[in-house]
Order: structure tokens, then sequence, then C-alpha cells
């Protein structure tokens, strides 16, 4: 084919093509970034969410087991509670000896308890708090109640041989123990009487745990962060707003507490319900307008009743 | 031709590019929402597994039957599973979103544990995906009906022995009764009766009254004594009764189609006579709201009477007897009335508790024991009941 009859593009064509070319890719580039802002709104809308649902589990399974009644939560406000947060319970096999002395407060007790019967979260370790059923009179159960004391020595041994135990597997523990006063509340008749905690008495060992609203040191996020025994606070929920955790503690008319500072009206905790207030952790554009970006929030209220207030 | 083999373009590339592009971000965004899903149905089958979990708590309390899960030995020798009325089946809950099941042991003479999982519906139907269970314990304590019981009659009035009549605190096991099942260790002996005022006690015959003492003075005994016992009172007692009557006269005996215990009929109270018999374990409450003549032939269980009690002839009765006015007995020959277990007559206007013929009061911890386990519910401990066992 001769050159001469080589042709180009003319201008026009060249200036077309460029036209319906930019206008196909603003186009699509539109609906990419579109697509893109929704699919990260989503995901931030999710994280949040599972955050809230994560916190309404977490947090009512720690808080439902407590006796506000018998001193469980040690502080609260608007924005923290410290509480026994509960992690094992067993059934003793052979029983401490109490007695014979209500002077002696704090007797170091000597328990078995069995393998077959120790269920929770986690096996006992050394340091953790116990509370021991104490039954005293057999004939009334105005006087019963726990017994708190803190394992101090733990040793594998077996459990008396003969009817029940036959000799199983256990697990001997010393607990230095601070016996039931004589106190209103509880009312207690007869503190460290002899065989005041019976064979078969269960044990139920926690530890104290502390859940807060808090904002780590260089981070301008706030947290609900949790405290077990003596580690370092660690965020489990997150990032929440500034009043992204409140604390509302009712008592059991389903009135407000007055002053959950103050260890009287603490014991007349009920139930304890908490707003929870979560935040994306990205700030997120209106996928349609591309206009006002800032972090999504929502927020959810849980009431926990406390299951183990003392009956009467 | 040539020239049209010859143009190039890019709109098929762009196109596919786009494309895949888009098809990635929705295939991502379709992620998140399924992982999202089901996170949340996972949460809701928690939720129902938990709520069944509780309920099945709630239901064994109420359920309870003392005359079979009393008598479990401690743990571990002995366990129940539960619930009874579905044995080796779980129970669903009432609006049918999840299942319970469970065991009941005994860690002492007061203290059982109730073990419950539970899981959610689609979990019982055996939904592939996985599913919910939660386990829960309650700890349950015998309720207590502390009858202080010192003797084989505890009265506040007067006692009058004629005939042949005996009154015996010395622990005796019912004839036909199965000494495996009866504590025997401790508290053999009682007196014969406490009252008082042992001067309103008389007798014919010194053997008459038997037991160490034969007559225990105690002024404590009031009417507290049988109003009050230990955390319950007569009223709730009465009013918990298995089988209600009105005062009249009655004949008791034991009623029962093939192997199964008749429980509905009043006048069935058990059958302490033959304790292998399908009425054998049966220890009712039984509240009497009047004066009541029983003319034969046998109860057991506890028997509370708002009025007077008056015996005709041949009468038996294993357990524990209350009643809030007076006790009469009468018969001769062979006929008798026969209570194993302890009695104690308030006598509130003082008439004389009068036992002729030859009547007796037989103590009998063993009769007292059964009877006990056998009427005692349970609730929850006075605190820490509830437990997460995961």
């Amino acid at each position: 084919m001769p050159a001469l009859n080589r042709r180009g593009l003319t201008m026009v064509e060249l200036l077309v093509a460029l036209v319906l070319l930019s206008i196909v890719s603003t186009a699509l580039y539109r609906v990419l970034v579109s697509n893109q802002r929704i699919y990260q709104a989503q995901t931030q809308r999710i994280d949040m969410q599972q955050n809230i649902r994560a916190a309404g589990q977490i947090l009512p399974a720690d808080l439902r087991e407590l006796d506000a009644s018998e001193g469980d939560i040690s502080a609260a406000s608007s924005t923290s509670i410290t509480f026994r947060a509960m992690r094992w319970m067993g059934v003793i096999c052979s029983a401490p000896i109490t007695g014979p002395l209500p002077a002696v407060t704090n007797p170091v007790l000597v328990f078995t308890v069995m393998d077959q019967k120790l269920m929770g979260e986690r096996a006992p370790v050394v340091g953790d708090s116990v509370l021991l059923r104490y039954e005293g009179d057999e004939g009334t159960s105005a006087d019963d109640g726990w017994v708190p004391g803190v394992i101090t020595a733990m040793l594998a041994q077996n459990c008396p041989a003969g009817l029940p135990y036959n000799g199983t597997a256990g697990l001997r523990i010393t607990a230095t123990a601070s016996m039931l006063q004589v106190a209103a509340p509880p009312q207690l008749a007869t503190p460290n009487v002899v065989n005041a905690i019976y064979g078969g008495a269960p044990v139920r060992g926690f530890i104290t745990q502390i859940y807060s609203l808090y904002r780590p040191a260089g981070d301008t996020s706030w947290y609900v962060g949790l405290t077990r025994g003596v580690n370092a606070i660690q965020p489990v929920v997150g990032p929440v707003l500034s009043n992204g955790l409140q604390f509302t503690f009712l008592n059991d008319t389903n009135n407000v507490v007055l002053n959950p500072a103050l260890a009287n009206d603490r014991v007349r905790i009920g139930s304890v319900l908490f707003t929870l207030r979560a935040r994306t952790a990205q700030v997120v554009r209106n996928a349609a307008t591309a206009a006002g970006s800032a972090a999504v929030i929502d927020s959810v209220t849980v009431r926990v009743s406390l299951r183990n207030n003392r009956r009467w | 031709m040539n020239r049209n083999r010859n143009e190039r373009g890019m709109a098929l590339a762009i196109a596919i590019f786009a494309l895949v592009v888009v098809g990635a971000l929705v295939a991502g965004a379709f992620f998140a929402g399924t992982q999202e899903q089901r996170v949340a149905e996972n949460t809701k089958r928690l939720q129902q597994s938990f709520g069944a979990a509780e309920m099945g708590l709630n239901e064994v309390i109420r359920l309870w039957r003392p005359q079979v899960l009393n008598k479990l030995k401690r743990y571990p020798s002995d366990s129940m599973r539960v619930p009874l009325a579905l044995a080796g089946f779980d129970s669903i809950t009432p609006d049918r979103s999840g299942v319970f099941g469970g065991y009941v042991y005994r860690l002492n003479d007061q203290v059982f544990l109730v073990d419950i999982t539970a899981r959610d519906k689609q979990t019982r139907q055996g939904v592939p995906t996985g599913g919910a269970r939660q386990r829960l314990g309650q700890l349950v304590r015998i309720r207590l009906v502390d009858f202080k019981i010192g003797a084989a009659l505890t009265t506040r009035g007067g006692v009058s022995l004629k005939g042949n009549a005996l009154v015996s605190g010395r622990d005796t096991i019912p004839q036909g009764w199965d000494p495996a099942y009866c504590d025997t260790i401790g508290d053999t002996t009682k007196a014969g009766v406490r009252t008082p005022d042992s001067a309103q006690v008389s007798m014919q015959q010194p053997d008459q009254m038997q037991g160490n003492p034969q007559i225990k003075q105690d002024t404590t005994v009031n009417s507290s004594t049988f109003n009050q016992f230990g955390d319950i009172s007569y009223a709730s007692l009465a009013a918990s009764a298995n089988i209600q009557m009105s005062g009249g006269n009655y004949k008791i005996q034991p009623v029962a189609v093939g192997t199964t215990c008749n429980q509905a009929v009043l006048t069935n109270w058990g059958d302490g006579m033959n304790p292998t018999q399908p009425c054998g374990s049966y220890f009712p409450i039984i509240h009497i709201a009047g004066d009541a003549t029983l003319n034969g032939d046998q109860g057991q269980g506890v028997l509370l009477v708002d009025g007077d009690l008056d015996i005709q002839g041949s009468f038996i009765f294993y357990g524990i007897v209350l009643v809030q006015g007076s006790l009469k007995t009468a018969g001769g020959g062979s006929t008798d009335a026969h209570f194993y277990g302890a009695v104690m007559a308030r006598n509130v206007d003082l008439e004389l508790n009068t036992l002729a013929g030859n009547a007796t009061l037989q103590y009998s911890k063993c009769a007292v024991t059964n009877a006990m386990e056998g009427t005692q519910v349970v609730t929850p401990v006075r605190s820490r009941a509830w437990a997460q066992l995961f």
C-alpha cells in the first residue's frame, strides 16, 4: 500500500475519542470510589457493631453472677465498676476445721476440692480468692453465708477413702480466711463455730476485676478497659465515645441507687444498667454525596439482673 | 478489510477491569455482610440457649420430687438425670426456642447442685453449622422444716396413759422397713414425753413411758414450738400440703393402679406397711382443716391437723404428726393406734391427751427422716446460688 494512502486520526476524531474516554473514565472512577466508600463504611459499621455486641456479651457474663448484697461490688461509679469476677467452682470433699474460738477471725483453713466437680473458666491458682459456703447451724438458713479467703498453697491430694468420695483425685487448698462476723447485714448467729463448713460444701474462686472507661496514654481514642487482678488495664471494647461507657445502678425496686460510691448503697444494687456508645475506628464519608466525613456512632443499653444477691 | 483489522481499542479491557474491580468490592461486601449475619445469628442462638438453661434450672426446682431426689446419695456416689418427667430426654422450652437437660447432685445433707446444659432449637435440630450451648448451675437447699423433735410426744398440755398405751422414745425401725435406708447414727434415744409441766403427765403403769429421760420437762415448749419450725411457719407448711382435707371422718388406705400409686385419691396417704409397694415411697404432707376422726388403716408423711385428732380403732402412721388441738385414741383388744416417728399435740385448750387401749407412740428416726426427705422441697441457697459452669 502506498504511503500516501495511509490515514491517521484527524484532530476531531482524536478529540472526540478523548472526550468519550474521559467521560467513561470519570464515570467508572466515580463508581469505583463510591463502591469503595460503601465497602469501607460497611466494614467500619460491622466492626463497630461487633464491638457493641461483644460488650453486650462480655460485661453481662461477668456481672450477672455478682452478689452485691454481700460485697461483691467493691467500687462503682458512672464510668467504672470493680467487682469479684467468679472464675471457678468446686466441691469440698474434706472440710476445713473451724472454731472453736469465735475470736479467731482469720484462721488458716485447709480443705480438699474434688477434681471431678471443678468447673469454670479455669482451674484454681495460688493467689485466687475463694468463698467457702458456711452452713453454721443446720437448723436454720438464716446464718448461711460464704467465708472469703485467699489461696496461699495448693497440693494434689486425694479425697478421703471410703464413701462417698472413695479416694477420688483432689486438690488440697490452704487459704487464709476471714471468718464471718456478727454484723448487720448479714446477721450471723455464730461465727467460726466448730464444723461450720461441711464436707460437700461448694467453694467458689474469684479475682478482682474492673471495667472502666479509659484512654491509653498517647491515644486519642477512648475504650472500655478491663483490669484483671494485678494486671495492667487492657482495652476490650472500642473505640468508644468519651462518654462511651455509662453505668447506672438500680436497687430491687428499680430505683437508682443514690450514691454507689458508698458501701452501704452498693449492697443495695439489684441490677446494673450500662450504656455503651461506640464509634467507628475511621471516619466514614457519605457514599452518595461524598460530603460530610464523620465517625458513625451507635449505642446499646443492657440491663443485667444480679442473680446471686441474698434472697432474705 | 485491512483497515478494520488494524483498529485498536481498550473498551473491552477497561470493561473487564472495571467488572473485576466492582465484582471484588461487591464480593467483599457480601462476605462482610454474611459474616455479620452469622455473628448476629450466633448471638441470637447463644441468648436462646442461655434462656433455655435458666428455664431448666427453674423447672427442676418447680418440679422437684422429694421422694426421688431427696433420697439421692452423696456425690460422687450418686446422681439423677433431670428432668425426671422425660428420663433420658431433654425438655423443650415452652416457646420451643431451646432444649435443656442435666443432672442433680447431692453435695451434702442440705445442699444439692442442679447442673443444666441447654442448647438452642437449631442445634437440637442438627444444623451442621454448629450451635450454641450454655451450662448453668444452681445450688439449692432442702427447705428446712425444723420440728426440733426431742421426744416421741411433745405437748403443752397433759398426758394421760391408760390401759396398755405406750410412749417410747427409743429409736425403732418400723417393721418391714429396710434398715439400709435408715440412719441409725445418733439420736438413738429421745425422751418419752417433752412437756413444760411434767406434773400433768400421768400413767397407770411405770413402764408405759420409755425414753431418756422418760419425761423431759422443757419450759421452752410454748406456742411457737407448734407454729414455727425453723424457717417455715405452720401456716406456710399447711399451705404447701399435697393433700388438703376438711375436718371429718375418714378411712385412710393406699390406692394403687397396677404399679402406679394413685396420688389423686385424697385418702391415700402412702403405704408405710408395705414400703416396696407402689405407694411405699409416697410421703405426702396432709393438712386437715378441722377436727378429724380416722377409722383405719394407715398412712405416712407429715400429718397436720388444725383441730383435734381422734383415732378410732386400728391405725398406723409413719412420720410426723402435728395436732394443734388434742390427740385421742380409743381401742382395745387387737386393735390399736400406732405412730412411728414423732407426735406433737399442741393442746391449746388444755384438754388432756388421752391414750388408751393398745395405743403406741414410738419414736423412729427412720420414719421421721423418711417423712422429712419425702416431703421437703428445695429453694436456692440464701446467696450465690447461681453459677456459670462453662
